[in-house]
């Protein structure tokens, strides 16, 4: 991790010399916070969607997809974001929509993680043949752009939730794999594996007990740079027909099909469901961007 | 070189034979009858039986994969089963929509990326640099088809204008051929750019940082002469990366896209093939998919030679 952090931790500790436990680790965050200020508000907004998709039956009005008010009515106190071409209210759906694009989003991350990582390994542990039949596989899997793979995907299996999680992180396993791969070829060459190794230690247990937790961190900077391509893969599946099966709320989906007519006389139903998904993958990146400055110093502005 | 390109050229065969094969056999294992899709649910079983014999889609998977192959090489991708036409000269007449698009869009990503990157590193932490930073971000989470959504509604609101539905062909008149392609081109290209754009920053900012530069300052050389000859060259080569796996990312873009601003391209041929499990389609625009991918991939790696000679191609 970052030695920076740990600076300023025995800064504090020698400057203040009250409780240093405590007081260094608030200190410590509200560096980080004066140093992230982007960051900060990255993830006020993932923490408001967080909310949001929890207490989804509190903060809406009305039920998501039951018919119960005039169609194509504006924006007014009782709906305000108007309703849609179907009577519903629209901000019942925005609020309700958060549910989908986070699970699938965070799966679809946890997936590809996973799969990357345990790709990583496998390639960068054992090198050789292993290696290079894993990575021509990965080749052609990143040959296909993830969006047309994802289509691709789900046309076959279908387009249940938890099918559209592992298609969507299945589209963006490849990436994670090969960059995980080159931190494992670079742990393995370190002194400790040799001694884990000449101690005779097994090759799972070298692989999990101690190259995995070293590329930990690098896990986390992928993931949370693909958690925002993962909710805007979901979002696009469904806007295309493919995603999240109508009538259940989903951003992408009410951004498309027979709404798309009335989007002219209605343009509340557009502007909305796109705002919400516009502002969530916004504060994802702002996120992943600090989170990447804070653990890795070394991939600044990348 | 010459050696290079062509091992490179090989290295594709055993790739794409993975890709299609893993494609067709995917496709074979999954529910949905094409010949119900096609006929219909009230198709009795004998026209069902005559339309599988007469598509081949009773023999064992190998067999048809085989056959597909064979019909590859002879410049034939398939015998669409919806279309009741070939997959190539369906994608010969969409071809060339997709082509103008991917091109706009891409001169666009590399034009307003390098550009904005450059301009923002050498004004590092200026309110300039700020503000290109933060429109990179939002382009980052914009998402294309909401973009596209807002870039035909609200003209519309505004002042009553609609885009046209058909199109010009660029050899009729290149003009308004051009007007028609510039709105979905650069709404695919915004995501891509913030991407190019951040990574030139990141790299011009690295490169001025070097002795030579300083060296150059030091002997009096102009701004731009820095920037150009010295600075620029040996920054985008990074950029160059990306800009390459751009160009594959704008290719599934073009999948919504062209559903968005109605252009019959390659994208929304894929969008039909996907929705009426038109196998023999989908299969051949997946190839065409990636062969076009591998190619940009290797026209990119080929040009850090052009670009810095002390790279040598193995």
């Amino acid at each position: 991790m970052s030695n920076q952090v740990q600076a300023l931790g025995t800064l504090d500790v020698a400057e203040t010399g009250l409780s240093p436990r405590k007081r260094s680790r608030w200190e410590r965050m509200r560096q980080v916070a004066r140093k992230q200020p982007l960051g900060v508000i990255g993830l006020f907004i993932v923490i408001m969607l967080v909310l949001m998709a929890i207490f989804a039956p509190v903060i809406a009005p009305y039920d998501p997809i039951s018919i119960d008010a005039p169609s194509l009515e504006a924006p007014n106190s009782d709906h305000y974001f108007g309703t849609d071409a179907r009577g519903r209210d629209v901000f019942s759906r925005v609020v309700y929509g958060s549910r989908i694009s986070l699970q699938v989003g965070l799966i679809a991350t946890f997936v590809a993680s996973l799969g990357g990582a345990l790709i990583g390994l496998i390639s960068g542990y054992f090198k050789g043949r292993v290696d290079m039949i894993l990575q021509r596989f990965m080749d052609s899997m990143q040959s296909i752009p993830f969006l047309v793979l994802a289509l691709v995907l789900v046309s076959l299996f279908g387009n249940e939730i938890w099918k559209l999680m592992i298609v969507v992180g299945i589209a963006i396993m490849p990436g994670q794999g090969r960059v995980l791969r080159s931190v494992v070829l670079r742990e393995s060459g370190t002194l400790y594996i040799e001694a884990a190794r000449s101690i005779g230690a097994t090759s799972p247990r070298i692989m999990f007990r101690h190259i995995l937790p070293n590329i930990a961190p690098s896990m986390i900077i992928l993931g949370s740079s693909l958690l925002g391509a993962a909710i805007l893969i979901e979002a696009g599946l469904s806007f295309l027909g493919f995603g999240t099966p109508p009538p259940a709320p989903s951003w992408g989906g009410d951004l498309s099909g027979s709404a798309r007519q009335f989007f002219v006389r209605a343009p509340w139903m557009a502007i909305f469901p796109g705002a919400a998904l516009s502002l969530v993958v916004l504060g994802v990146n702002l996120m992943g961007d600090s989170l990447r400055d804070i653990l890795d110093p070394r991939m600044r502005n990348t | 070189m010459g050696t290079y390109i062509l091992r490179r050229l090989l290295l594709m065969v055993p790739l794409l034979i993975f890709v299609t094969f893993a494609v067709a056999s995917m496709m074979r294992v999954v529910p949905g009858d094409p010949a119900t899709i096609v006929l219909g649910e009230n198709a009795t079983e004998q026209d069902r039986e005559i339309f599988r014999e007469a598509y081949h889609l009773n023999d064992s998977l190998p067999v048809q994969y085989v056959r597909w192959v064979a019909d590859v090489l002879q410049g034939n991708l398939g015998t669409s089963v919806v279309q009741k036409g070939n997959v190539t000269d369906e994608l010969q007449n969409r071809l060339p929509i997709t082509i103008e698009l991917l091109i706009l869009s891409s001169l666009m990503t590399a034009t307003i990326g390098v550009t904005l990157g450059v301009i923002s590193a050498f004004r590092q932490n200026s309110p300039v640099d700020y503000t290109v930073r933060m429109i990179s971000i939002f382009g980052l989470s914009i998402p294309s088809f909401w973009l596209g959504t807002l870039f035909i509604i609200l003209p519309a609101i505004w002042w009553g204008y609609l885009p046209p539905l058909s199109r010009t062909p660029i050899t009729e008149d290149p003009l308004s051929n051009l007007q028609q392609y510039l709105l979905p081109a650069f709404t695919l290209s915004v995501g891509a750019s913030a991407i190019v754009m951040r990574l030139t920053r990141s790299s011009m900012l690295e490169v001025l940082r070097q002795d030579y530069i300083r060296t150059a300052r030091s002997k009096g050389l102009a701004q731009g002469r820095i920037i150009f000859r010295h600075a620029l060259k040996n920054a985008l080569i990074p950029v160059i990366t990306v800009l390459g796996l751009q160009v594959v990312g704008l290719m599934g873009g073009s999948v919504i896209i062209e559903s968005i601003f109605n252009l019959q391209g390659v994208g929304s041929f894929f969008i039909n093939s996907i929705t009426f499990r038109d196998y023999p389609s989908v299969q051949g625009l997946v190839l065409f998919f990636a062969v076009t991918a591998m190619l940009v991939n290797l026209v990119i790696d080929t040009s850090y030679a052009f670009l810095d000679p002390r790279i040598r191609l193995s």
